[in-house]
């Protein structure tokens, strides 16, 4: 077996989006001896990461011009004129038709052409997608399902080539990683195995997002939420939700962190059921003022329309509030109904708001629901577990590769 | 003498806003000295207008502003476009340049670069197609000693900028007057700061009746069993405001209660992987059909076939689909967004429902499938309430004389 501490991990697709799930990861993959590295087009991509020294491979930028792309080449090749590369980059190419994919194929797997790495990771299945040529490369390949790229992408117009390429990625991967066993299931349908899958729940660091010491019971309901304002989170339907608890009497606050293009239509959906001084948008907030609003807050509410582990939740539960969720994908592994949280169908503002105003009239509710989901964080959703799982998961999928290759 | 008209868009010529075709053109033909300048010129779309593509000396009056998109074309046009300003219209671009250089020093030469368009057709009364083109431009007015209109349709007044208090102030300052398309857009005007002393009308959206006319008898029959479902049709945008998942939830809650369905809907745009997942999520893929945008007459055909219109919207001017459905006669069934309590009359050409209400819309649905007669009914009297509310010649009447009075009102007070 490989020597935990000499594994040597390549990333692949880091950097796309402002994600603080993924650098925890890296971070505590780090900080536990993992040799990373990182693949990005750009060194600065990974300015929140530098100060742990991961090595970063420089890759070609996906579209860009191709006479750029030609131009790089031959600098590149000047640089190191070397042409003995692995027998499965050569292939890649001839498997090409025309000059153009030919080149492209060259140009693209290049780069990680120099050395063997113990496991390839692709956090997500579009940079997968994109690689799908390393999964011929010998190296041992593991996947993550995160949620939309599974559970919404193949359902669009359009999306003939993702959907195939989703599936071709899957069938080869070595391990496939899903965020909960909801996105499991609905992978299967794109040519995974269950054998290869593995369910490695998200975490959060307990640690950090610490309950509020006191809390002072405000006169109205403070709720508040998480998440960027895009129309999977279903923001329309909690502000319903909140219209329907006015008329139940009962005064509440919400406070929206997060940003997105549908910022528009929360403040005319806001303004059109006259609520506009009943909501605040706070826009993105640094991870202190997250977990400072969270702990100001009397109840997480959460609305969304499709996920596949929402950390949002696990923070709120962290923070020892209580949630109230529809039940949108793996939610159900992470909140039990009427323990650490109330779970109510999608689409449906009217149930809801009867959560809330249950929860908003029973402090003593909200006190063990939330002191419930705390303990369930640490017992399940600890980030130390959960980097341990990964490594876990690494090693093994290095192992029995080389036992395959060996045999 | 008449003053000369210049119309400000966005975009032009889109077929989402056919309305602005229609006016430019009918307004031509009544002999207005009238201009058309937009930021963004599409050549495909023009030609799928043949009014405007057969149109004789059309062409010259659409005019392009100077592009400002790749950079590096900026300096190099900027040159041309003050020469073209210095001999068409001497006098308009000293003033400008003038009077500008007192109110915004160096920045005068950036905006100069994009007003160029303009300040050569030396315009006398400057008509911004959208409330919120108009925002951090009325200072045009001064500098070119133009009258200043604008309209407002919809979404400029609904939505744009509701978290920057005053966002129109100016606006409301410098305008001579302001069209709106209906009640619901004036009086939230007044409530967004417009003064209620504000010179305007309401001049509703019309449409060109010959292009619509209803051909095939429709059946008084029951609808709903599955060899004879209810055929429901929406035109619209794939945007968020249109409320399209509302109507999807109504249709899952019509398909529960047994009637058998087929919606479609026609359109495309931004909302449109949200659409796609939320016909997925409820199970409704063999129900609902997203036909994507499609030209003119292919509308009036599927309108032709429809039994009913649903138009879910969130958030809405006065909707021009509506009227379009009711030319056809098709039995309507809409929310209460905006203008569209004055488009359709409850209870006679169709429904009015509560916005965000899926088991109204459901309901007022299944009322139409089951009852022949009534959707017949409702039919006639959208046809009719058309020929006498919303033609398109009426229309462009009430525009000529809504120049007209603004100059007639100008010079009253010069006499003063």
């Amino acid at each position: 077996m490989t020597d935990r501490k000499s594994l040597e991990v390549l990333i692949i697709g880091y950097g796309r989006g402002n994600l603080t799930f993924i650098d925890r990861l890296i971070t505590g993959l780090l900080e536990k001896g993992v040799r990373l590295t990182v693949a990005t087009p750009r060194k600065s991509d990974l300015h929140r990461i530098l100060s742990l020294k991961p090595k970063w491979l420089w890759t070609p930028r996906l579209h860009s011009h191709l006479w750029a792309d030609v131009i790089i080449t031959l600098l590149l090749l000047g640089a190191n004129p070397r042409l003995r590369k692995p027998i499965w980059f050569w292939k890649l190419p001839n498997r090409a038709e025309g000059w153009r994919s030919k080149f492209k194929a060259f140009y693209r797997y290049l780069p990680f052409t120099h050395k063997n790495w113990d496991v390839i990771y692709f956090p997500w299945n579009s940079a997968a997608i994109d690689h799908i040529g390393l999964f011929d490369s010998g190296m041992p390949v593991v996947v993550s399902c995160r949620g939309s790229q599974v559970n919404i992408r193949p359902h669009q117009r359009g999306m003939g080539v993702f959907t195939a390429g989703l599936t071709v990625s899957l069938e080869k991967a070595d391990a496939v990683h899903c965020v909960s066993q909801d996105i499991l299931e609905e992978a299967l349908h794109y040519g995974m195995t269950r054998t290869r899958a593995v369910v490695i729940h998200p975490a959060v660091d307990p640690d950090f997002f610490i309950p509020a010491d006191l809390k002072m019971p405000g006169q109205e309901v403070r709720l508040v939420t998480t998440g960027s304002l895009i129309w999977r989170k279903g923001y329309e339907y909690m502000l319903m939700a909140l219209s329907d608890l006015r008329c139940m009497g009962i005064d509440a606050k919400l406070h929206i962190i997060g940003e997105g293009n549908e910022r528009n239509r929360i403040l005319y959906t806001a303004q059109d059921l006259d609520l506009a001084d009943k909501v605040i948008l706070h826009g993105i907030l640094s991870p202190e003022h997250v977990r400072q609003q969270l702990q100001q807050a009397d109840i997480f509410v959460f609305t969304s329309l499709s996920e596949g582990l929402p950390n949002a939740v696990l923070e709120a539960m962290s923070c020892g509030l209580p949630v109230v969720t529809t039940d949108c994908g793996g939610v159900r592994e992470a909140v039990t109904d009427g323990v650490e949280g109330i779970i109510v169908p999608t689409r449906e503002p009217r149930l809801t708001a009867e959560a809330l105003q249950k929860l908003a009239q029973d402090p003593e509710l909200r006190r063990k629901m939330g002191s419930a989901g705390r303990k369930r964080v640490l017992k399940e959703f600890r980030l130390e577990d959960h980097v341990d799982a990964f490594i876990t998961l690494f090693a093994s999928t290095a192992a029995e590769k080389l036992e395959r290759k060996g045999g | 003498m008449r003053k000369r008209l210049v119309l400000i868009t966005a975009h032009f010529p889109q077929l989402s806003e056919t309305f602005i075709v229609n006016k430019f053109l009918g307004l031509l033909d009544r002999g207005l000295d009238i201009y058309l300048v937009c930021s963004h010129f599409d050549k495909a779309t023009w030609h799928k207008f043949p009014d405007l593509a057969n149109h004789p000396g059309v062409k010259q009056r659409v005019r392009r502003c100077f592009p400002t998109q790749p950079k590096w074309l900026v300096p190099l046009l900027f040159l041309p476009a003050l020469l073209r300003c210095l001999l068409w219209a001497p006098r308009h671009t000293l003033i400008y340049l003038k009077e500008g250089w007192t109110q915004f020093k160096w920045d005068i030469i950036r905006r100069f670069y994009l007003d160029s368009a303009l300040i050569q057709l030396k315009p006398g009364i400057l008509h911004f197609e959208f409330g919120s083109l108009a925002v951090g431009r009325t200072y045009l007015k001064e500098l070119l000693h133009s009258q200043l209109t604008v309209s407002f349709r919809g979404y400029d007044l609904n939505f744009v900028g509701l978290d920057q208090p005053g966002y129109y102030d100016q606006v409301w300052k410098q305008a001579d007057a302001c069209h709106f398309l209906g009640r619901d857009l004036w009086q939230r005007a007044v409530r967004r700061g417009c003064p209620t002393e504000m010179q305007h009308r309401l001049i509703p959206p019309a449409i060109d009746l010959s292009l619509f006319q209803p051909e095939a008898e429709r059946g008084p029959n029951s609808l709903g069993s599955p060899e004879n479902p209810l055929r429901i049709l929406s035109v619209g945008r794939l945007e968020w405001k249109k409320g399209y998942e509302f109507a999807l939830q109504a249709i899952r809650m019509l398909v529960d209660q047994g009637t058998s369905v087929s919606y479609q809907v026609i359109g495309d745009g931004g909302h449109r992987d949200a659409l796609y997942f939320t016909r997925h999520q409820l199970g409704l893929t063999e129900s609902v059909e997203f036909l994507g945008s499609l030209p003119q007459h292919e509308v009036i055909q599927h309108l032709g076939e429809a039994n009913a219109f649903l138009h879910p919207s969130l958030s809405e001017g006065f909707c021009n689909a509506v009227i379009e459905a009711q030319a056809m006669g098709v039995p309507v069934v809409c929310t209460d967004a905006g203008g569209l309590p004055e488009n359709v009359a409850n209870g006679v050409t169709g429904f009015v429902v509560p916005r965000r209400d899926p088991a109204a819309m459901a309901e007022k649905l299944a009322l139409l499938a089951g009852d022949g007669a009534l959707r017949l009914r409702m039919g006639k009297a959208g046809r009719v309430r058309v020929e006498t509310h919303f033609q398109l010649d009426q229309q462009i009447k009430a525009f000529e004389a809504f120049y007209i009075n603004l100059n007639n009102e100008r010079m009253l007070e010069k006499n003063k």
